[in-house]
């Protein structure tokens, strides 16, 4: 993707979550929630709805004060330093959406006016594929185009490190797979991508480790394979890694 | 400041293909001027009476201050709230939360965007009270522009307050809704200028729409204008702000 060349590439950890804990009044989102994530590395979370993801992605983009535990994102602290990792993480929130009347040319210039040195607009359009669609209201697409605008929102600083939250739900097979494709060529261009996900297959097609979370709590931090052989299901084939997150969830609940 | 420049000019394209906002802002004051000048009898001949300042005029003359309160209330409490309540209950607010220009500077566009609609609204119902009543015009100028000045930053301020807290555009349009019909009473839509009784107009000086559609029509007119009408919106605008500013939800 030549439209976002960066000058430098991080190396070493770039996120670094280290026994997080966040209550919202009573209701307690995080208990002890810790992993680590390495440059270029594409890391999944997985865990089932309520168990805290979006709440540990939201201490990790900063907008969420966690009351305890430490996070470090680029060697910063989110929650100080709003500026450093705004500049340099691009987000794809959950359900957040644009204006209805927003065209996708619009909304990518717009975003483009935010960062100091931007991808190039037109070369972005073209790598989402939405180039034919550029004069289309955000209102007027279907869920896969308007999910690979915000993929292109999220790229178009020319960020460091992607968060995706539930990038490729709700979307049909030819939109989860045009969606996939497009993170697989993120993540060849060096970035480092954090995918918030319940889809195991874009667990394993696309990433190198992942964290499961669990009612508050990580239960798990390891490569697809680790999990296959924590999980102890023995299966390997299609559908191996889902019934290994599973029996590997079901044994947490037991405990 | 590019940032800045980028949000108003894309608030401005939505603000235009919003009909609502449109309406609200530009057609309807001009259609009340109209309406009341060509439908209702007998506003065009002079009031007279004893008063040496409003006997001269006829009852369409206050309508037209009246039609620019009018356009301030449609802008700042019904358009600027319901396009801040929809960009929080779609998450605009929360995805430019994470930009590094934050989601507040979306507010200053508004503002920004709300003032030209308010000036272009101005100069429309104006024009229009020009050419199809032979209106006077404003007798001291400089005098309107700081009336419409205090007016729209205690009106905004009320705005800000009803964003601040409505979940969503339909809740803040109507909310906003309410406030502006309350507005138009205090403002004497229905009772203009001499003609709205006496203690009315008394509780109405205290209502931030009310001190500036009489303020307003005396600076406009030529009738006494004190020190009381601007202390009334300022002190709207300041109280409101403040209060919005603490309670505002990104989310």
């Amino acid at each position: 993707m030549n439209g976002m060349t960066r000058a430098q590439v991080p190396a070493g950890t770039v996120v670094s979550v280290n026994g997080l804990a966040k209550s919202f009044r009573k209701v307690t989102a995080l208990e002890d929630v810790t992993f680590s994530i390495e440059a270029g590395e594409t890391f999944g979370i997985l865990g089932p709805n309520g168990a805290g993801k979006t709440t540990t992605v939201e201490c990790v983009a900063g907008t969420v004060r966690p009351d305890a535990g430490r996070v470090t994102v680029l060697g910063v602290d989110p929650a100080e330093d709003r500026a450093t990792v705004r500049g340099r993480v691009g987000y794809q929130l959950q359900a957040a959406a644009l204006p209805p009347a927003l065209r996708v040319e619009e909304a990518l210039r717009l975003f483009a006016a935010f960062y100091p040195e931007p991808a190039d607009v037109s070369e972005l359009l073209r790598t989402v594929g939405l180039d034919r669609h550029r004069k289309r209201p955000f209102g007027k697409l279907s869920g896969g185009q308007k999910q690979r605008l915000s993929i292109a929102l999220a790229l178009v600083g020319g960020p460091d490190v992607v968060v995706f939250d539930e990038l490729t739900t709700g979307l049909d097979p030819q939109g989860r797979r045009d969606v996939r494709q497009l993170i697989q060529q993120v993540k060849e261009d060096g970035i480092t991508v954090v995918l918030v996900t319940h889809y195991l297959d874009d667990v394993e097609r696309l990433c190198d480790r992942l964290a499961i979370i669990d009612a508050g709590r990580t239960r798990f931090v390891g490569s697809p394979a680790d999990l296959l052989a924590a999980a102890g299901t023995g299966a390997s084939g299609p559908g191996g890694l889902e019934e290994a997150y599973l029996a590997f969830l079901e044994q947490a609940a037991a405990e | 400041m590019r940032a800045l420049g980028a949000l108003t000019r894309t608030e401005a394209a939505l603000y235009v293909r919003n009909p609502l906002s449109v309406f609200m802002a530009l057609v309807l004051p001009s259609a009340i001027l109209l309406l009341q000048g060509f439908v209702i009898p007998g506003t065009r001949t002079p009031l007279g009476g004893t008063d040496p300042v409003y006997s001269v005029l006829r009852p369409i003359d206050p309508l037209v201050p009246l039609s620019i309160a009018v356009a301030l209330s449609s802008v700042a409490v019904t358009n600027y709230p319901s396009a801040i309540g929809g960009y929080r209950e779609s998450g605009v607010l929360r995805r430019l939360g994470v930009t590094p220009v934050g989601a507040h500077r979306i507010l200053f566009a508004q503002w920004i965007v709300s003032a030209a609609s308010l000036t272009v609204a101005v100069a429309v119902t104006v024009l229009l009270a020009r050419i199809a009543f032979a209106s006077r015009m404003p007798g001291r100028a400089g005098l309107v522009v700081l009336v419409l000045v205090c007016g729209a930053a205690a009106m905004m301020a009320v705005g800000s307050l009803i964003a601040a807290v409505a979940g969503t555009a339909q809740n803040a349009y109507g909310i906003g809704f309410l406030v502006f019909m309350v507005c138009m009473f205090t403002a004497g839509l229905w009772t203009p200028g001499p003609l709205m009784p006496e203690g009315v107009r008394q509780v109405a000086a205290f209502t931030p729409l009310g001190a500036m559609t009489q303020a307003l029509t005396a600076a406009w007119y030529g009738g006494a204008v004190t020190a009381a009408p601007f202390a009334v919106m300022l002190g709207w605008a300041v109280i409101c702000a403040l209060v919005a500013a603490r309670v505002f939800r990104w989310k």
